[in-house]
């Protein structure tokens, strides 16, 4: 589904992300985890072809995402870290546009729109202008957006962010409920979302992949927090 | 072509969803409604000053020498020019600033459409803004028809101009917009290089010399004037497109430079 080879990331003589490789499979839910500034951000902005790797491959539903951008951008569904909103659109007309952006045309453009904004629970709020919506309703409505065309993949940059606790639950049992038929890579430090919705995970630290794979042998029935703080602090230490 | 009408749909929408839009269109009918009545008043004048002349000198056809065409709508249509030359800036601030401000540069960078796209879409949609805001001013020129009887050709090459020169309008305002989130900085932009555009022709040293030719071929006064008369010459032509599409190329170059860092 998603194969990361040797990914390369430079800004002048800053290197942010020193040569990466993973894969993700299709309908795995991974949990992309590492403290501020470690370079998920940046990952996730390449993987969306929004920024260029320095070298590496990057292959999307055996898309290459160099040589074939628009193909793969069909495919996934992109959620920023800001919620990228039109602030004077109707929640309904904003998801139309982005229908239309997306190539969703005809018949099943009112049908995908229903859905995403039933999967989200914004029935209620579809009339209302995005400027005048809580943070809650943003973040969701963003959410909408990405999962609009169905993508095959679905790349949520902290989904839960600024959230009061009873919306990062509904959040959580979203992504859950998309997990089946769709990939879905999400960042977050907050460590129990990651227990609580993803089957693998990736830890990143200034750059560095230090750990992947699925939860329980990352844990090994340790709690993940203590593990998280083990690795980086070793990491760390190394790097010294 | 879709994705191209889906952008340009938005632009037009956001346009008139914005106060701008409003204030623009009232400030461009009120300034080129006064300007006209200025003209007309004007006309007047010259119209009595030929009578006196005639009577003095018994003749009338020194009156038949009066051309509505050049007193009252050349001089129209410069203005038109001028107020552009202002409001302009004000239209285009928008276009790429706002998107980087609110984040959405990102999701129009991710949608399956090319910058190409994106960039020809946000192009058609202020275009056609600026169609919306010119139209109104072809009442005035309705009235004199009904009035009197100019000629239609220059009215024609006039408005033609106009287009050519609110096309360069918004490529500058475009690229200027392209290269920051602030709305204002943006307008300053364009209208510091509209303005230089508009006064180079002014500042000429003269066609003789190689530097005189480059400043007068830059000059947007040098390529308005032909066409204001109803002449429409190729290089000038040339000149509207080339001047856009350089600005439209390097739009592009800026857009993509978040690629390039």
């Amino acid at each position: 589904m998603l194969e990361v080879k040797d990914l390369l990331k430079r800004y002048g003589d800053r290197t942010v992300l020193h040569h990466l490789n993973f894969s993700v499979e299709k309908g795995e839910v991974v949990g992309f985890l590492g403290p501020n500034g470690a370079g998920k951000t940046t990952t996730m902005r390449i993987l969306t072809g929004f920024l260029p790797p320095t070298s590496g491959e990057v292959h999307i539903a055996g898309y290459d995402l160099q040589s074939k951008p628009i193909e793969v951008k069909r495919r996934i569904g992109y959620l920023p870290e800001q919620p990228p909103l039109y602030m004077d659109m109707t929640v309904k007309g904003y998801l139309r546009f982005i229908s239309k952006l997306k190539g969703i045309r005809g018949d099943s453009l009112a049908d995908r729109i229903d859905w995403a904004m039933q999967k989200c629970g914004l029935q209620e709020v579809q009339k209302r202008v995005i400027a005048n919506l809580s943070k809650g309703f943003r973040q969701r409505v963003g959410l909408a957006q990405a999962i609009l065309n169905e993508p095959e993949l679905l790349i949520l940059d902290e989904p839960t962010v600024g959230l009061d606790p009873r919306q990062i639950r509904e959040i959580r049992s979203l992504i859950k409920e998309l997990a089946g038929e769709h990939t879905v890579i999400l960042s977050t430090h907050i460590l129990s979302e990651v227990s609580m919705t993803c089957e693998k995970v990736m830890i990143i630290n200034e750059g560095r992949l230090i750990k992947q794979g699925n939860i329980e042998e990352v844990t090994a029935g340790r709690s993940l927090e203590e593990v998280f703080i083990g690795l980086i602090s070793q990491d760390e230490t190394n790097v010294q | 072509m879709r994705n191209i009408i889906a952008i340009t749909t938005k632009e037009l929408k956001s346009f008139f969803v914005s106060p701008i839009a409003y204030v623009v269109l009232m400030l461009f009918l009120v300034v080129t409604g006064y300007l006209f009545y200025i003209g007309i008043v004007e006309f007047q004048l010259t119209y009595r000053r030929f009578q006196t002349i005639a009577q003095i000198y018994k003749n009338p056809q020194i009156l038949e020498n009066l051309n509505v065409n050049a007193i009252i709508i050349e001089r129209f249509l410069v203005n038109i020019l001028f107020v552009l030359l202002f409001l302009m800036p004000a239209i285009m601030m928008r276009s790429f600033a706002e998107e980087k401000r609110n984040g959405t540069e990102e999701l129009l960078m991710t949608a399956p459409i090319t910058v190409n796209q994106i960039i020809a879409g946000k192009f058609l949609g202020s275009f056609i803004f600026v169609l919306a805001l010119i139209l109104p001013t072809i009442v005035y020129q309705v009235l004199l028809f009904s009035f009197s009887t100019p000629e239609l050709g220059p009215v024609v090459t006039g408005y033609l101009a106009i287009l050519g020169f609110a096309c360069i309008g918004i490529s500058v305002g475009m690229f200027a917009s392209s290269l920051t989130q602030n709305q204002i900085i943006a307008m300053v932009i364009t209208f510091v290089c509209m303005f230089m555009f508009f006064i180079i022709g002014m500042i000429s040293p003269g066609e003789e010399t190689v530097l005189g030719k480059v400043v007068s071929y830059v000059s947007i006064y040098q390529h308005t004037k032909d066409p204001l008369r109803g002449l429409i010459d190729t290089k000038d032509i040339v000149y509207f497109a080339s001047l856009s599409l350089l600005f439209i190329f390097l739009t592009k170059q800026s857009v993509e430079s978040v690629r390039w860092r």
